[in-house]
């Protein structure tokens, strides 16, 4: 396997993100893969940063060590991450932002979590992972190595990732992916409703009317203190939007396993897919509420269409926190 | 600590309490004023009325004279032994001139730290109809206590809690920004360090949030101190980067 950086396919366009998908089928192709990766950025003298979870960590940690190369990796805490995949655009950003400060190229490998999460998180990881795309396509030149394990893959979500990346490391190093699909995105259908409240019609002066019919709902499930709060705020912010873009819209509430969820739809149409995804400027007007709302819930799930409207669903584990 | 709430009747306004009363058409205002009068003279108080009385308006013809007949009053109902003033006042009349956003911002919330100091009762009676929609929410807003069934205003209140200090509670959200900010100006005119409590603030929205950054940055030497701000408000605050050198608010434990 060569270094994606020395792969005669490897497009160099002036911007934007390398974004290299990295299946691999067991633990001693990761540490080549990534080992190689990363000993390719030190010796372009790049910053790298990884990314991955606690066994992969320690594995790739222990590898870094052995190859006297540990020093210069610095690993970021994926749990800090969270588990919104809403939040992850703005964590590079911010990274990629602070090394490009400092005037070098950066490396980062990061895997994501697929396992234990459920079917709507999954397909919003994916569509995080596509998303990336668009996000650094202003950007300085940076290189992201996302891998994969194919022995845990579920539900064709390997052939879903193909889709997101533009690149693929395969044996000779990154290659055009044969199914990347550069848009628009195919969201996944919503899932239905499990056995939601009676709709709550709402329009100008009822954002406190949306609040109790979203408070009844959570109490019924125990959702309560700073969670049952930060839910209500992004309910807020949701409603309001839906107010001033649509005239206003309708609200349902459900729980959904562990959940709470919030289902807003309005005729209004969400034209930036980066709408929530970036962090506000403290002069900047408007452009703060989606921001709040992906930094607020356990998970938002946005489709939006200029001919049938939009749809906003808010999620909030009552046992997190 | 003065708590904001809403009464159905009349009845268990009790001292310190300043009390919106948003009058709606045809609605009966004579029978509840008799027996907040008579509960004046049931539990020694002084009463003052200012409105209509058999026929003739003696309401407040302008803030300055409502101000001044309160202040007063509580002196002289301190001094002849009264349990507190009990004053009724009809502001249905006052000039539109008056009933400006800020201009109700401003004398509401002086009368309500006279009535937070002195234990003074008020209650403020307003014609809906004389109002514009943003100065019923403005008068609201300004009261830690309103008179009806259901939702009043804004989804927050902000009043006196104690000498120099003021309390913000409920919910700073879009609808209730622009009334928020109206408040919050008129009291940073009024002292270069706001200490503002919000042990019973649910949240403030990125509207909210904004319009308290923008005001503290509004004036030049002033500053905002947050007291018992719970978690989502830090967490909001922080995450839209009002932690900021060039906007002097402080969030206190």
């Amino acid at each position: 396997m060569s270094h994606p950086d020395v792969a005669p396919a490897a497009p160099v366009p002036g911007t934007g993100v390398r974004h290299i998908l990295f299946p691999y089928a067991d633990e001693d192709r990761f540490v080549h893969g990534a080992l190689s990766f990363v000993d390719s950025a030190l010796g372009a003298g790049e910053a790298v940063v990884v990314a991955v979870s606690g066994p992969r960590e320690r594995l790739l940690r222990e590898a870094l060590t052995g190859a006297g190369t540990r020093d210069g990796v610095s690993f970021l805490d994926s749990g800090e991450l969270g588990s919104n995949p809403g939040r992850l655009i703005p964590v590079w950003q911010a990274w990629i932002g602070k090394v490009a400060q400092e005037g070098r190229p950066v490396r980062a490998i990061s895997e994501n979590r697929w396992a234990g999460r459920t079917g709507a998180e999954t397909a919003e990881l994916r569509y995080h992972e596509w998303l990336l795309n668009k996000a650094f396509e202003q950007s300085p030149v940076w290189w992201l190595l996302c891998p994969f394990d194919t022995g845990a893959d579920q539900e064709g979500t390997l052939r879903s990732l193909e889709r997101c990346h533009p690149l693929v490391l395969g044996d000779e190093g990154p290659v055009p992916g044969a199914d990347y699909a550069e848009g628009p995105y195919a969201f996944e259908v919503l899932g239905d409703p499990c056995d939601p409240d009676e709709e709550l019609a709402f329009s100008a002066g009822a954002l406190a009317s949306v609040r109790e019919r979203v408070t009844a709902c959570a109490a019924r499930h125990g959702l309560a203190g700073d969670r049952l709060r930060s839910l209500l705020l992004a309910a807020t912010e949701v409603a309001a939007n839906s107010i001033k873009y649509a005239g206003g819209g309708s609200l349902r509430t459900w729980a959904e396993g562990s959940r709470v969820v919030c289902e807003f739809r309005d005729g209004g149409y969400i034209a930036d897919p980066m709408a929530g995804r970036i962090r506000p400027t403290i002069d900047q007007v408007g452009g703060r509420g989606l921001w709040l709302v992906q930094q607020m819930c356990d998970l938002v799930q946005i489709r939006t269409d200029p001919r049938t409207g939009t749809v906003v669903r808010l999620s909030m584990d009552v046992d997190a926190g | 600590m003065r708590t904001a709430h809403g009464v159905a009747t009349l009845d268990p306004v009790d001292v310190g309490n300043h009390v919106c009363w948003m009058v709606g058409p045809g609605e009966d205002t004579a029978g509840p004023a008799r027996a907040f009068v008579a509960d004046g003279e049931l539990f020694g108080d002084m009463v003052l009325v200012l409105g209509d009385t058999g026929g003739t308006h003696r309401g407040p013809v302008s803030w300055e004279s409502f101000f001044t007949e309160v202040s007063r009053g509580t002196e002289r109902a301190d001094r002849e032994g009264f349990r507190a003033l009990r004053v009724l006042a009809d502001l249905s009349r006052l000039p539109a001139a008056d009933t400006r956003p800020e201009i109700l911002a401003r004398h509401e919330l002086r009368l309500d730290a006279l009535a937070a100091d002195s234990g003074a009762i008020l209650v403020c009676v307003y014609a809906r109809a004389a109002l514009t929609p943003q100065a019923i929410d403005q008068a609201a807003g300004v009261h830690p206590h309103h008179l009806g069934r259901g939702a009043v205003g804004p989804g927050f209140r902000l009043f006196s809690s104690s000498r120099d200090r003021w309390s913000v509670s409920g919910v700073v959200d879009t609808e209730g920004a622009e009334t928020f900010r109206t408040a919050l100006g008129e009291l940073l005119t009024l002292t270069p360090v706001l200490h503002l409590e919000c042990g019973d603030l649910e949240f403030m929205d990125s509207a909210g949030l904004t319009v308290l950054a923008t005001a503290a940055r509004g004036l030049p030497g002033r500053r905002i101190e947050l007291h018992r701000a719970n978690e989502t408000l830090r967490r909001g605050w922080t995450l839209l980067g009002f932690e900021h050198p060039e906007i002097p608010v402080e969030l206190k434990s």
